[in-house]
Formats: structure tokens, C-alpha cells, sequence
């Protein structure tokens, strides 16, 4: 095997051990796991062909994380424009979500995740880099391509409404969460 | 909640993303203000939870598919790639009837009258533009999406069906454009590049 089919047969494996985390990650933008498995096989397949641009001393998680953001941001803006004149035949079975009924007593899972859904989403990928994947503020402004100084306020600021939401009022925010349509590929 | 520290200072405490000297001040400072230290304590427990929480989604099966996509998806390098690329154009003409079209126009088909199916002969309307971009960036050959808009009676499909690379390293991709409603089926190939933008420009449409 040359050597650069061995590079790639090793970052395949990589991103293969990646996967976990990267869907994770995912689902913390898309909220749905059927649309972050699609943002993740998306990106990875993306990442392939650009293998070429992962420089010596990147991080390969950092960057896939990037990668998942970016496709994400850009999904977001075509889909404003695209919702306004189209409406998607296939996948039109819409995901209802889990439904959490604020009523009910809710375990500490799903407390949480909840919890984070109702976070703004650039506070929510945020915190889930710095609070959750352990990376610096610096790591997570590369990722987000903010300043480090953002990431510092928005995870303060995220902290601030988790904690509100889970200790002080939550029967106020834990209400359930509203999915969107899915626009997954067919 | 305190006078001295902001939340964004204690929260970069939390996280030793102070300056050594400001670390010793803020955790002094914590240790004395009853507010500050429930602040830090609410974050900490916080934190423990969303991390449990989150990490409960590391165990999760992996989808058979995803793990496949990336076992095999092919790795196309940017200057001295191994992919098989041979001019688009060349593949295309030979198969087909090449019109050749003018590129801001957008170009592929126009629509007699409401109700009729588009025709193979004007500008592509700006939201089909949309469509085959869609499909192009996002779908794999083979791989269709289906769209219908809401005052049209015919549904469009676009499927990739190659994709290529030329010398200058830019994207081709060959689709199938189709529409259909209850009666009639129309179809037709186009031809598309992708722009530095991450944009879908079609160069070239054909009959088959």
C-alpha cells in the first residue's frame, strides 16, 4: 500500500472511532438524529475529498467539527430561502421528536437535553464544546470561527440560562420541543 | 451578583482560561462572596450534568451506513489526486447533442402557461436553479430529491449521475432533470460545474 492510500486508510479509521462524537455534535445542531446522521455522513464525505487541505497539527476532530458546523450554517441559510418557494415531496414524514411532556417527572438525561435545545444555538454548540468535548476557548473559536472572547460570553451566558432553566424555573422553559420538517436526502 | 468579577470572568475561572495571576484573585474572591461561590458551585454541578447527560450519547450504535460512508466514500485530492477524471465535455458529446449555453442566464427550459410541463428551450427558471443546486452539493450519483412546488401541478427530480473533475481541479457533475405529474414524464441532462462560491453553475444541457 502507497503511502498516501496508508494516510488514508488511517484517517478513515480515525473518523471512523470519530463517529460517536461527531453525531453527538451534530445533534446538538440539528436536534433530530436523523438529520445529524445526514449532516454527519455529509460532512465526512466532504472531509474526504478534501483531505488534502487537513494540515500537519490540526486537530482531525476540531476540524470535522468545523466541517459539521459550516455545512450546518450553509444548510440553514439555503433552507430560509428554499422554504419559501418549494415544498420537499420526499422525507415528507415530519419527525415528531421526542414530545417531552413538561407534566410528566423527567430523568436527568433528558432534563438536560432538553434544557440545551431551548439554548440559542450559538450558545448551545458553544458550551457543548467547552463544557462538554473539554476544548479550550481558543480551540472552540476556531472551530466557530469567532473570536475566543465570544466563546467566553456565550458560554458564560449559556451557563446562566441552563442554570435558570434547571435549578430555578423549569416548568417555565422545559416546554416541548418543536421540530422542524425534515429536508434529509432522499 | 458580585461587584468585582462579571459572570464571563468566574465562567473563564471555571474553565482556567484566566491569566494565573487573575485565577488567584477570582478564586479568593470566590472564597469569600457567598454569591460568587453558589454561582461557581451552580455551574460546576451543571456541568457534571450535561456532561453525564451528553455522554450517554457516546454509547449509542453507530448507523451501519455512516461507518460505510466513510470506509468508502472515495478520497479526491486536490492537485495530485488518483481519481479518473477525463474532460466532462468529451464524455457528454459523444452521447449526446451539446448546447452549449451562456452562464448568468441560467438556461435549461421554460413553462407554456400554467398547467403545462416545462419546455427544453428557455431560462431555467431562478427556483429550479435552486433545485439542481441542492441536489448537486448535497446528493450522491444515483442519489434523486424530489421537490414540487405548491402551485405546480408536475413534480422535479434531479438525480446526479457522474461526477468529474477537470485540470484546474473543478467540480463537473452530470444530472438528470426530470418532471412528471399524472400524465406525462419529461427529461432531460444537464451539465454543471461547481464555482468557488460552492454554487452549481450548468453549463450545458442536452437531450437524450
Amino acid at each position: 500500500m502507497k503511502n498516501a492510500e496508508m494516510r488514508d486508510e488511517i484517517l478513515r479509521n480515525q473518523m471512523v472511532g470519530l463517529l460517536p462524537r461527531l453525531r453527538r455534535f451534530a445533534m446538538t445542531l440539528a436536534r433530530d438524529p436523523d438529520r445529524a446522521d445526514d449532516l454527519v455522513q455529509a460532512a465526512c464525505e466532504r472531509a474526504l475529498t478534501r483531505l488534502d487541505q487537513l494540515r500537519e497539527g490540526t486537530r482531525l476532530d476540531s476540524w470535522l467539527y468545523r466541517i459539521i458546523y459550516t455545512q450546518w450554517i450553509d444548510n440553514l441559510r439555503r433552507k430560509k430561502t428554499r422554504s419559501e418557494k418549494l415544498v420537499l415531496l420526499s422525507n415528507e414524514s415530519r419527525s415528531p421528536g421526542p414530545g417531552i411532556d413538561s407534566g410528566n417527572p423527567l430523568d436527568d438525561t433528558l432534563d438536560l437535553q432538553k434544557a440545551l435545545s431551548t439554548l440559542p444555538e450559538e450558545h448551545r454548540t458553544a458550551i457543548m464544546l467547552v463544557s462538554v468535548e473539554g476544548y479550550s476557548y481558543a480551540e472552540a473559536a476556531s472551530v466557530l470561527e469567532v473570536p475566543a472572547g465570544t466563546v467566553a460570553s456565550r458560554v458564560a451566558r449559556a451557563r446562566n440560562m441552563l442554570g435558570r432553566i434547571l435549578f430555578e424555573e423549569p416548568e417555565k422553559v422545559l416546554q416541548p420541543i418543536k421540530y422542524e420538517g425534515r429536508e434529509g436526502r432522499k | 451578583m458580585n461587584q468585582q468579577f462579571d459572570e464571563v470572568t468566574l465562567s473563564s475561572y471555571i474553565d482556567g482560561e484566566l491569566d494565573p495571576a487573575t485565577m488567584r484573585e477570582v478564586e479568593a474572591f470566590v472564597e469569600k462572596d457567598p454569591d460568587a461561590k453558589k454561582y461557581v458551585l451552580t455551574v460546576l454541578k451543571t456541568t457534571a450534568r450535561l456532561r453525564g447527560a451528553m455522554n450517554e450519547a457516546l454509547h449509542a450504535d453507530v448507523p451501519r451506513h455512516l461507518i460505510d460512508a466513510v470506509r468508502s466514500y472515495p478520497v479526491e485530492k486536490g492537485k495530485s489526486g488518483r481519481t479518473l477524471i477525463r474532460h466532462p465535455f468529451l464524455r457528454v458529446a459523444a452521447a449526446v447533442v451539446l448546447v452549449l449555453l451562456g452562464f448568468g442566464a441560467g438556461t435549461i427550459l421554460d413553462r407554456q402557461g400554467t398547467n403545462q410541463l416545462p419546455v427544453l428551450s428557455a431560462p431555467l427558471p431562478a427556483i429550479y436553479s435552486d433545485v439542481v443546486d441542492q441536489a448537486l452539493e448535497f446528493n450522491r450519483s444515483g442519489i434523486s430529491k424530489e421537490w414540487q412546488r405548491p402551485q405546480d401541478p408536475f413534480a422535479v427530480t434531479v438525480t446526479p449521475v457522474k461526477t468529474y473533475r477537470d485540470k484546474r481541479g473543478r467540480y463537473f457533475r452530470e444530472y438528470r432533470l426530470e418532471f412528471s405529474d399524472a400524465n406525462e414524464h419529461r427529461q432531460i441532462s444537464g451539465l454543471a460545474y461547481r464555482t468557488a462560491g460552492g454554487k452549481w453553475k450548468t453549463k450545458a444541457v442536452f437531450y437524450q
